[in-house]
């Protein structure tokens, strides 16, 4: 909520609330005072009506007796002793009707009639309402008890007057005391509703009524006619004053109205005297004093209401400007002031305000400056920053890592490409110094390092140096190394800068280069020797068949045994060796063969013709198992041949690494066997050796071009390598397993059918 | 633990709800009442009741059966067919000299509705002046009776007076045919002063004949067998005659829901004429007195209506209205 809006609100609650307060407890005392008031008032306004109810029975009943008493009784003995029917409305009645009970009535009053009642049967003898004479009244209490003394016979319905009325009787007594008559009077009930309203002006709603045991009106009430024994009542008062009980209290009375009520019992009538007053007037002068409260409370609500008014506006106004004030400023317009002169508080709140402003004025001034710099000097870092990556690209691109050496504290720094270089992570590895540097060059390499750095050092001269390094990993790197010595003012070195490059690859290239140079010699030189042995071996052979047939011719001569030993002993031996000199003609011819099905025991057979001599030579064991059945594989068997002879080759050196001599276990065995794999069939070819075997971590290379374990003047690397080529283009595949110290096992797995078409022909040779 | 006196509590109201219901369901007892004439406001009190459940409460349930000529409530209710019923009180005195089972519990009219009228412009006052005159009473014995018994109280020869039969219709009397007819208060009366004729009454009462009306009567068996239910019926019929006393209106709206003449201002006028013959301002509703009984039984003997003095014990007891109201009248 506004305050605007609250802070007349406020001071209306504040207003009100101490008013209300005031009003309903004043109130309330005043209603409580004026019930009490009031009901002391009507207790004793019933207590004054019961006496003079009780007064004016007392009267009229004294009336009767001083009637009994009077010269009535003398006369009417006399009367009765003439005997009844005398009395029926004749004369003597007459006179004792005309000298003694109408001047009774009519001069006392309070009686409506008055009749005399024979004592023997109750009969009413003479009466004022010539209508009741004859009638015999002989059951009732008013006659039973009125032979007796004087009797208060309380209000009764008479059926002959068909309306309540209420009896007092008193003996008639002759000169001797004998009772003869009972001398009887309804007294006027009018007369008693008249006492109960006496003295209670028309304004006023105080009213006072009798009801008897059975709850039922005795008199008339004020709001009611003919209510007298015709209608029951039954209030809070009536069954109060019906138990007995005399008091006031609060309730609603007959009509449904609030009243104020006493209420009392009068045992000696057995009849309840109740005084009411309707609460809406008892409570009129309270109502007067609260409506006046309420109209006082309003003027000073409204009063506060103003007030309130007021203050919230001498408040809300200058806030409201400075709400203003605020949103102008802070949209961005320092030169905005609030413009409020007051001297309260909210002046004070203003002109801090101003001030502010102005402060915010004068320090957003130097913050643009600020603001620049800070840009312009990002500017540059962004520059650095990307001159830096540029960097590290070119160096990662160039493999070109840069360094320095802080000689004096022996700490190195590396640029993130010589951590790729030397295969290590910044985290991982110490490079501080200068022997963490050191531990990475290869052994062979380091005196030469540590002698061209201390060369460069001393001189304080720039250097180059091509070296190995070995990483983490075992790979051996080719690094080339050049710096320069920084030295301070007095010339002595404080550091070394330098950049290193990796020239493995362009190493490797270089060697590569050099081994098919090589290689061209060589396949030029074989190609002249193939040239030369298919000339050799064509010259060779016809001389050769020639010696065989020869040969032949002999062994049919007829001169004996002995000359028939010796030919087959030539052709034995002629056949071998043209084997061998077809062998030398078929491979010579290896690069225009064509793939054809081919059994893999003759490949094995000529691989075996070939290096036979030498494995003889050297005492090597091989064991051979070929079974004959083999299916043929589709391949170029000179290929083949080729693999075949390598793998034994090498075989060869393993055997004789391990055994330079003779040995039981310089054993090379050859086994072929069909295999099922992948849902084709195979033929594997095994070639194992017993040798030093191959270190495990050297297993995964030693297919790769260039890797060998032999010596240099022994192998050239590439073997393996080749052999590893012509397989996979034959779709199969060259798989090893090894234990060091104990064998190598090579297996040459080759499809039966490896899908080549004769078409496969042109494309692949 | 602190729930647990009202916990008690609450299940004890419900155990004793439960079995209110188990007993008010489980124990209605079905009651016929014979009324002694027509469905009319001289039962009113029955009705009120009925209808505001004063007799459920008490766990009866009632059937009012009207009377009407021929039927003879007292009979009914020797016979079974009614449990109460509503019966002239001298009849009672005259059937236990035949060993009559039944017994008044409570009178509902304590003054006798019977007024003998003849028009003003008869002469006839008092019963004296019956002499040659004629009395329409012969045919009605509660009429009779108590017009033998005023002359009988008078010292009067009855045969003095012309006894002529009577007819309820109150034509021939307003012509003149006859010179008085006995009515009621609560209904004759009523008729002829709506008729607007000026009548001379003559009250029975005024001539030492007192008699009660309206007895309710029930049998000894019920009385011995179960009083329980006596008390329960009796005080709530007194319970709905009070009712019917205080508020008139309201017991003649309900009374017309019975009635056969629906003439509610009729009803009105009957109701507003029983009132002080219920509540006369003596004793509480119900209520009887010995001297009345007495007085009642005096004047059967006297007529030679009783051979011989009935046990009036037999006849009448105080025993349901004191347990009612106590000692107190």
């Amino acid at each position: 909520m506004r305050l605007r809006v609250k802070a007349p609100l406020i001071f209306l609650v504040l207003a009100l609330l101490p008013a209300a307060i005031i009003a309903v407890i004043s109130f309330r005392a005043g209603q409580r005072t004026i019930e009490l008031n009031v009901m002391e008032h009507l207790a004793s306004t019933t207590l004054l009506k019961q006496d003079e109810l009780e007064r004016w029975i007392n009267d009229i009943s004294r009336q009767l007796e001083f009637l009994a008493r009077s010269q009535l009784s003398e006369d009417t003995a006399q009367l009765i002793l003439l005997g009844p029917e005398v009395l029926n409305g004749n004369a003597a009645s007459n006179h004792l009707i005309d000298e003694y009970l109408d001047p009774s009535i009519q001069v006392r009053g309070g009686f409506l009639t008055i009749s005399i009642l024979a004592a023997s049967d109750g009969r009413i003898l003479v009466s004022t309402d010539p209508d009741l004479e004859g009638k015999y009244r002989e059951s009732e209490p008013f006659f039973l008890e009125g032979l007796a003394s004087t009797y208060v016979q309380n209000v009764s319905f008479s059926q002959t007057l068909e309306r309540a009325v209420m009896h007092i009787s008193t003996p008639l007594t002759d000169s001797t005391g004998d009772v003869f008559a009972v001398l009887v009077g309804h007294p006027d009930f009018a007369e008693i509703s008249k006492i109960m309203r006496q003295g209670f002006s028309l304004d006023t709603s105080e009213d006072t009524y009798l009801v008897n045991a059975f709850n039922f009106f005795v008199t008339e009430p004020r709001y009611g006619e003919g209510y007298a024994l015709q209608k029951a009542v039954r209030t809070a008062g009536v069954d109060a004053a019906l138990a007995g009980e005399t008091g006031a209290a609060t309730y609603e009375d007959y009509r449904g109205a609030l009243v104020i009520g006493a209420y009392q019992w009068i045992p000696e009538l057995e009849l309840a005297i109740l005084t009411e007053v309707d609460q809406a007037e008892a409570f009129a002068p309270i109502v007067q004093l609260r409506n006046t409260i309420f109209a006082f409370a309003a003027g000073v609500a409204l009063l506060a209401l103003l007030l309130g008014v007021f203050v919230s506006r001498t408040v809300t106004r200058p806030v409201l400007q400075l709400v203003r004030s605020t949103e102008i400023v802070g949209q961005g317009n320092l030169d905005h002031r609030t413009g409020i002169k007051i001297r309260d508080e909210i002046g004070q709140l203003a002109s801090a305000f101003d001030q502010m402003a102005a402060d915010l004025q004068e320090t957003t001034a130097s913050r643009d400056e600020l603001n620049q710099e800070i840009t312009a000097h990002l500017q540059s870092l962004e520059k650095l920053r990307r001159r830096d990556e540029q960097l590290g690209a070119a160096q990662r691109i160039a493999r070109l890592g840069s360094w320095e050496w802080d000689i004096a504290h022996n700490k190195t720094l590396w640029s993130d490409e010589m951590y790729r270089i030397y295969g290590v992570s910044p985290e991982q590895f110490d490079v501080d110094a200068y022997e963490g540097f050191m531990s990475f060059i290869h052994p062979d390499d380091r005196q030469l390092v540590a002698h061209t750095m201390e060369t460069a050092l001393s001189n304080k001269e720039p250097f180059r140096i091509e070296y190995r390094i070995v990483r983490p990993d075992g790979v051996v790197r080719n690094i080339a190394a050049s710096g320069e010595v920084v030295c301070d003012e007095s010339g002595e070195p404080i550091s070394m800068l330098g950049a290193s490059q990796d020239v493995t690859e362009r190493k490797r290239a270089e060697a590569e280069r050099l081994f098919v140079e090589e290689q061209l010699r060589q396949g030029q030189k074989l190609e002249s020797i193939g040239t030369l042995a298919s000339g050799v071996a064509h010259e060779v052979n016809n001389p050769l068949m020639a010696m065989i047939n020869y040969a032949e011719l002999l062994k049919d001569e007829p001169e004996g045994d002995e000359i028939a030993q010796y030919a087959d002993g030539i052709i034995k031996e002629g056949n071998r060796v043209a084997t061998i000199v077809r062998n030398l003609l078929s491979f010579s011819r290896q690069d225009t063969e064509a793939h054809s099905p081919a059994d893999i025991k003759d490949i094995i057979d000529a691989s075996l013709s070939l290096t036979g001599a030498v494995l003889r030579k050297d005492q090597i064991t091989v064991e051979l198992y070929v079974p004959d059945d083999l299916p043929k594989v589709k391949c170029r068997s000179q290929q083949i041949q080729q693999v075949v002879i390598n793998l034994l080759t090498n075989a060869h050196d393993a055997l004789n690494e391990r055994y330079p001599d003779f040995d039981e276990d310089k054993i090379l065995s050859i086994t072929v066997l069909p295999l099922e794999k992948d849902g084709a069939t195979w033929v594997r070819t095994t070639v194992e050796d017993r040798g030093p075997g191959i270190p495990e971590h050297l297993l995964g290379r030693i297919f790769d071009p260039f890797f060998t374990t032999k010596p240099r003047d022994i192998g050239t690397g590439l073997g393996l390598s080749v052999s590893y080529g012509i397989v996979t283009e034959h779709h199969g595949e060259l798989t090893v397993e090894s234990e060091e110290g104990s064998y190598t096992r090579f297996h040459v797995d080759l499809l039966v059918n490896n899908g080549w078409t004769v078409m496969d022909r042109e494309a692949t040779g | 633990m602190r729930s647990r006196p009202g916990a008690t509590m609450f299940v004890a109201a419900v155990v004793c709800i439960v079995a209110g219901i188990a007993v008010a369901v489980g124990a209605l007892d079905e009651i016929v009442v014979q009324l002694k004439w027509v469905h009319q406001a001289q039962f009113a009190g029955f009705y009120v009741a009925l209808e505001r459940g004063y007799y459920a409460e008490e766990n009866i349930s009632v059937t009012l059966v009207e009377g009407g000529a021929g039927i003879d409530a007292m009979q009914q209710v020797i016979s079974g067919v009614a449990e109460f019923g509503v019966a002239a009180p001298e009849k009672l005195i005259w059937a236990s000299n035949f060993g009559s089972p039944v017994l008044a519990i409570a009178t509902v009219f304590r003054l006798n509705p019977t007024v003998f009228i003849s028009l003003q412009s008869s002469g006839i006052k008092r019963p004296s002046d019956l002499a040659g005159r004629s009395a329409a009473v012969l045919g009605v014995d509660e009429f009779e009776t108590q017009l033998r018994a005023m002359f009988n109280r008078l010292g009067l020869d009855i045969d003095q007076a012309e006894l002529v039969p009577h007819t309820y219709d109150l034509t021939g009397f307003y012509v003149g045919e006859v010179d008085s007819i006995a009515v009621y208060s609560t209904g004759g009366l009523i008729r002829s002063r709506q008729a607007g004729h000026e009548l001379n009454l003559i009250w029975p009462d005024d001539y030492g004949v007192h008699l009660y009306s309206d007895t309710i009567i029930t049998t000894d068996t019920l009385i011995d067998e179960n009083p329980g239910l006596v008390t329960r019926f009796l005080r709530a019929t007194l319970r709905g005659w009070r009712d019917a006393i205080e508020d008139p209106e309201a017991a003649v709206a309900i009374t017309l829901n019975y009635a056969r003449e629906s003439d509610d201002e009729l009803q009105l006028a009957m109701m507003y004429a029983s009132l002080p013959l219920v509540h006369t301002g003596r004793d509480q509703i119900g209520w009887m007195r010995a001297e009345i009984w007495e007085s009642m039984h005096e004047m059967l003997l006297a007529q030679g209506i009783l051979d011989q003095p009935a046990d009036l014990s037999s006849v009448y007891t105080m025993q349901f209205l004191h347990e009612i109201y106590g000692e107190t009248p």
